[in-house]
């Protein structure tokens, strides 16, 4: 595959606790990201979506595995090297105004990546970067001499995308980017994230826990559950088939627009709370809320196996 | 009237890109906050009467027509008196009052500056580079101000009397380089918290480096309560001054500050007040102006605050 992009094999992040045992939040996922392709990542609470972002953008360290950003990798890099490489890969937070350093005005925090990863820039250079990108995350120039908090969340947010795309990065990982912003909101930031997408030639992480948001943004979706990845496939095949009981689970879960369709939903709701990422279940992680699960769930890690073309599900017994 | 139909002829967007040019060129944090502080009343109010009282107190010595050392034996202790000169009275020494005050100034002013400005730098530095490196070094680095703190001032300082020799230099050193620990412990608890915000973990992302990072990012979000330290820290420095100069490993006669004129004139309190009240009354009003000016430097690197 000569348009991968990103490769990450066999991750594995755990917090070490006192008296030797440690949290799971990311335990053996592996998955390609082609150029140009949008990947979603969905999950509840504390499944280690923000973990795996942070372990991609090499922001947290890695307990095992690897990650392979074209051809190089990457977790084993020194930190000047790694540096080199940050210009191609960037990544929006989830929290708008507290991304943003208070102290900064707009300008500065734009430029700073510029400054930081490409010191060769003359000023004037580095100022027309900034007011040019500005002006396509929607902000007027006027915004790049005030504070982040004289705007809004959607607005901090648009800054926060300049500032990941101001260096022209190929991947932008998105944590949960509108998940702090009200509705209306939500779609302008989306639709902003999409057309750069396009004129950037940009290849997405976008990491929610709203289905219908990773509908709209993806490609091809992730499903995680307690750290390990239940399904990974093509979005329509995913969220109109899906084939493992957690994803059936996860799309009946969301409220449908239309209550008649409320009634007849697919399976029943899960039961029960997550599982503590301390102690996680053998086996299969998710029989202890599967309504499917049998003997061999408790005894078996399933792998995560292809099923139908561009299709992968790790369980005993797909629907 | 070149320049008059050239403005004129200036089109909209030719004003925007000038506008954009000022705005691109980015003011900076310091730039924004003596702006801001320069609106603020009580400290501009402050900063003049300080710099009258620095200007005293460097130039009134030589314009004084008493030397701070001469004896005037008729007048030993007597009091303020506008008809002889002896505005704020004489000393119980018969020196006058006024020019010994003035003269205290200089010591007492130069403490705070260079003993606070000595413990500003180290213990903010080190601090932040301890908290931002988090860890077995951080543990090391407070480990050792642990045991600087429990080394005993008094013994510390006559330990730097022994070996160099009584020097003023020496005493803004010393006290300075036993204020920093607070200073260094406060800002280190702050960085700690700021570490962990997402901002940091933004700048991370962004390629910046470790060292930038505490100094563009770290640093200027623990100016607030260093600010409020270091109007605490000025009147202690000077009180910490008086207090060497009272055993005698301080400021030595004739030389003098406002310390030891306080502490001298609490002794005669009850006979001559005047002794006490004025170099008091200075030390008062230095600190007051020094609170307002600290509060509004507070306020005005704050750009939430405005």
């Amino acid at each position: 595959m000569s348009d991968q992009l990103l490769a990450v094999r066999h991750l594995r992040v755990l917090f070490p606790l006192k008296g030797g045992q440690s949290v799971h939040a990311v335990d053996d996922v592996s998955f390609g990201l082609r150029d140009r392709e949008s990947l979603g990542i969905v999950g509840e609470s504390g499944c280690g979506k923000s973990t795996l972002a942070r372990a991609v953008m090499n922001l947290q360290a890695l307990t095992s595995g690897q990650i392979i950003w074209r051809g190089v990798f990457i977790d084993t890099l020194k930190r000047r090297e790694l540096r080199d490489r940050r210009r191609e890969f960037q990544m929006i937070f989830q929290d708008p105004l507290a991304s943003l350093d208070p102290r900064m005005t707009v300008a500065k925090l734009v430029a700073e990546p510029l400054r930081a990863l490409r010191p060769n820039l003359r000023t004037e250079e580095v100022r027309s970067m900034v007011n040019s990108i500005i002006d396509r995350v929607g902000l007027d120039v006027s915004a790049l001499d005030r504070y982040p908090h004289e705007f809004s969340g959607g607005q901090c947010q648009r800054i926060s995308i300049a500032r990941a795309l101001v260096v022209e990065p190929k991947l932008l990982v998105c944590d949960e980017p509108v998940s702090a912003l009200d509705v209306s909101v939500q779609a302008q930031i989306l639709n902003l994230l999409k057309e750069l997408q396009e004129s950037c030639d940009l290849s997405l992480i976008f990491i929610s826990h709203d289905l219908s948001v990773v509908r709209h943004m993806s490609d091809r979706v992730m499903v995680l559950y307690l750290g390990k990845i239940m399904e990974l496939g093509d979005r329509d095949r995913l969220l109109n088939n899906p084939r493992h009981p957690y994803t059936r689970a996860l799309i009946n879960s969301a409220p449908a627009p239309d209550p008649n369709k409320e009634r007849d939903r697919l399976a029943p709701l899960l039961e029960g709370e997550v599982p503590s990422p301390i102690n996680p279940p053998s086996g299969c992680v998710f029989r202890t809320r599967c309504p499917k699960a049998a003997e061999r769930c408790a005894k078996d890690v399933p792998d995560l196996r292809p099923i139908g073309p561009g299709q992968n599900v790790a369980c005993h017994f797909p629907e | 009237m070149a320049g008059l139909t050239r403005g004129c002829a200036m089109s909209e967007s030719d004003v925007a890109v000038q506008e954009l040019a000022k705005a691109g060129g980015g003011r900076s944090l310091w730039q924004d906050a003596w702006r801001r502080l320069f609106r603020n009343r009580a400290a501009v109010a402050s900063m003049a009467v300080l710099t009258l009282i620095t200007l005293a107190s460097v130039f009134g010595p030589l314009l004084s027509p008493h030397p701070v050392d001469k004896i005037y034996w008729d007048l030993i202790g007597s009091p303020p008196d506008w008809q002889n000169g002896f505005y704020f009275g004489a000393d119980a020494n018969g020196r006058d009052l006024l020019v010994r005050t003035l003269y205290g100034g200089r010591i007492s002013l130069l403490v705070g500056l260079v003993a606070t400005l000595v413990a500003l730098l180290v213990g903010v530095s080190y601090g932040a580079i301890s908290g931002y490196v988090g860890g077995r070094i951080d543990n090391l680095m407070m480990r050792f101000v642990d045991i600087l703190y429990a080394i005993p001032f008094m013994f510390f300082v006559i330990l730097l009397m022994v070996f160099f020799g009584r020097n003023i230099i020496l005493i803004f050193l010393a006290i300075g380089g036993v204020e920093w620990l607070d200073m260094a412990r406060i800002v280190r608890g702050q960085t700690l918290s700021l570490r962990e915000k997402e901002f940091v973990e933004a700048a991370v992302a962004s390629g910046v480096r470790g060292a930038a990072i505490v100094r563009r990012h770290v640093i200027p979000n623990t100016l607030g309560p260093v600010m409020v330290y270091m109007t605490l820290l000025v009147p202690k420095v000077i009180l910490v001054e008086s207090f060497l100069s009272f055993l005698g490993l301080g400021v030595q006669e004739p030389m003098t500050s406002w310390g030891v004129l306080i502490s001298e004139g609490a002794r005669q309190m009850e006979e001559a007040p005047w002794m006490m009240a004025f170099p008091a009354a200075i030390l008062g009003v230095t600190l007051l102006c020094l609170n307002f000016i600290g509060d509004g430097l507070r306020d005005a690197l704050d750009p939430r605050d405005r």
